[in-house]
């Protein structure tokens, strides 16, 4: 297929930094024949790429898009050696939705769907997530994991810690989690996540795990009722990212540390590193919240998290009690 | 009519002894029925004594006494987890299934919410909804039954 070749010639730019590259140096990578190498590159420049030609000096990569190019991103995997089954779409309804469909038809797991933009967002019962920068990150990883729907408590925890995990390491930007999987830079949502899974009375079957990254989201831009909760990794950077992050190396980034979240989630060894650095990112430490239920609001002093991931609130007789859904709200001070 | 005035039946039928109560209009057929003794609904395999279900059978409507004979072919979906039972994929969207939906083994019945996993459930066997045992946003117990079917 051509566009993992576009993505190998990538890679052999990205090996070599900022300098040259022979073309008979990419032709032995690649196994392409130079004339074959300058189409190409062409036919890259034409998608917002573009390359510097010296004589005898072969080429340097100049320019690379500012947008999600799937080439690119691929390269990057390739870099990293890293290799997802990646499904690309410049525009889909919801990445689950289109991760589910491709579950349907037999798709074989583990893969990710990332789009440009998504038209219908989604997140936990029904809720509308804002899709239409193509600067942030829209992406879902599907599953056909071998579990009891019991020895799954713990995993949308886990996954909102390994992002944020993930984006201290890439990003160097420390988010907060509120239970149980939001991301959040000064009280503002940065990332939000949905999983869905299909179950039998005794195993998982599928599972999808989609996040909704901010990166580049200029939130002045987002429709007012998501601007007043809502941030991105730009604005949490400050003026450390001008010019906004490359999203490609977020995202090729990301997906290799979720893959490896999940095999860790599987195999079982992610618990003490759960343990230890769920609290450094909790969000919720010292806090007086609220918890909506479908009865009504509970209101309490946050007290941790037990060992099946619930979120445990003192109440004010002083009884501990413990909540597996809902949505947590900090009370203002 | 709207949801007020359903729950004014619904008052009515519980201040009376009115067990069944059905209603034509246009576009609307309803028709409620409960157990004259209160009783909450019986799970499938306790066949104690010959307990008038609740059931509304939808097709043969003979909702009073089902005989503890034709409870044996009772078909029983359990929750596979503990966590928030919801009847549709959102709170605006239509139930996944309802009383006299015919289901097959991979037919969606319901989502549990557990510790924020929207756990889709399928119904594993074949047959008709008769009974709905758990109400929407209600929180259910591992191996809770949440609807009976009859096998078709």
């Amino acid at each position: 297929m051509s566009e993992v070749s576009d993505a190998e010639i990538l890679a052999a730019f990205l090996r070599v930094d900022d300098a040259f590259v022979s073309g008979t140096a990419i032709a032995e990578d690649t196994g392409l024949s130079r004339v074959a190498i300058k189409g190409r590159l062409d036919r890259l420049r034409e998608q917002g790429f573009d390359f510097e030609a010296v004589r005898n000096k072969g080429y340097r990569l100049e320019t690379i898009p500012g947008y999600l190019h799937p080439s690119l991103l691929a390269a990057y995997l390739l870099e990293m050696n890293a290799p997802v089954n990646i499904h690309y779409f410049e525009e889909t309804d919801s990445t689950n939705t289109q991760a589910n469909r491709l579950l349907a038809e037999g798709e074989e797991t583990p893969f990710v769907v990332i789009a440009g933009r998504q038209t219908a967002g989604r997140g936990r019962r029904g809720r509308e997530w804002y899709s239409a920068d193509a600067g942030n990150l829209y992406l879902s990883l599907a599953l056909r994991p071998q579990l009891t729907p019991a020895r799954m408590q713990r995993f949308t925890l886990w996954m909102g810690l390994a992002t944020c995990l993930a984006i201290k390491e890439i990003c160097n930007i420390e988010l907060r989690l509120k239970w149980p999987n939001d991301l959040h830079w000064q009280g503002k949502k940065v990332a939000g996540m949905l999983t869905e899974a299909r179950s039998d009375s005794e195993h998982l079957i599928e599972l999808v795990f989609g996040i909704g990254l901010n990166v580049n989201g200029v939130t002045d831009e987002f429709p007012p009722e998501v601007r007043a909760v809502a941030s991105s990794l730009r604005e949490a950077a400050g003026g450390g990212a001008a010019g906004g992050f490359e999203i490609n190396i977020i995202a090729a980034a990301l997906m290799s540390r979720l893959v490896e979240a999940t095999e860790a989630y599987l195999d079982g060894s992610y618990g003490d590193i759960f343990e230890q650095q769920w609290p450094q990112y909790d969000a919720l430490v010292g806090k007086a919240v609220t918890i909506e239920q479908a009865e009504g609001e509970i209101a309490g002093q946050y007290a941790g998290i037990d060992a099946s991931g619930r979120v445990l609130l003192r109440l004010d007789s002083g009884e501990i009690k413990a909540f597996s859904a809902g949505d947590v709200t900090i009370k203002k001070q | 009519m709207d949801l007020k005035e359903i729950k004014q039946i619904i008052d009515l039928m519980k201040r009376s002894d009115l067990t069944e109560f059905e209603i034509e209009e246009q576009d609307l057929k309803l028709r409620i029925c409960r157990d004259s003794k209160h009783a909450v609904p019986v799970v499938a395999h306790a066949p104690v004594a010959a307990a008038p279900v609740a059931a509304p059978a939808p097709v043969a409507p003979a909702p009073a006494a089902s005989a503890p004979a034709e409870d044996k072919n009772a078909l029983v979906v359990k929750s596979p987890m503990v966590g928030t039972f919801y009847r549709s994929p959102s709170p605006d969207s239509k139930p996944f299934v309802d009383v006299g939906t015919a289901v097959q083994p991979d037919s969606v019945v319901c989502i549990i919410e557990a510790m924020k996993v929207m756990n889709e459930i399928q119904s594993e066997v074949k047959g008709i909804i008769t009974e709905m045992l758990v109400e929407n946003g209600q929180a259910v117990e591992y191996g809770q039954p949440l609807f009976k079917l009859k096998a078709s």
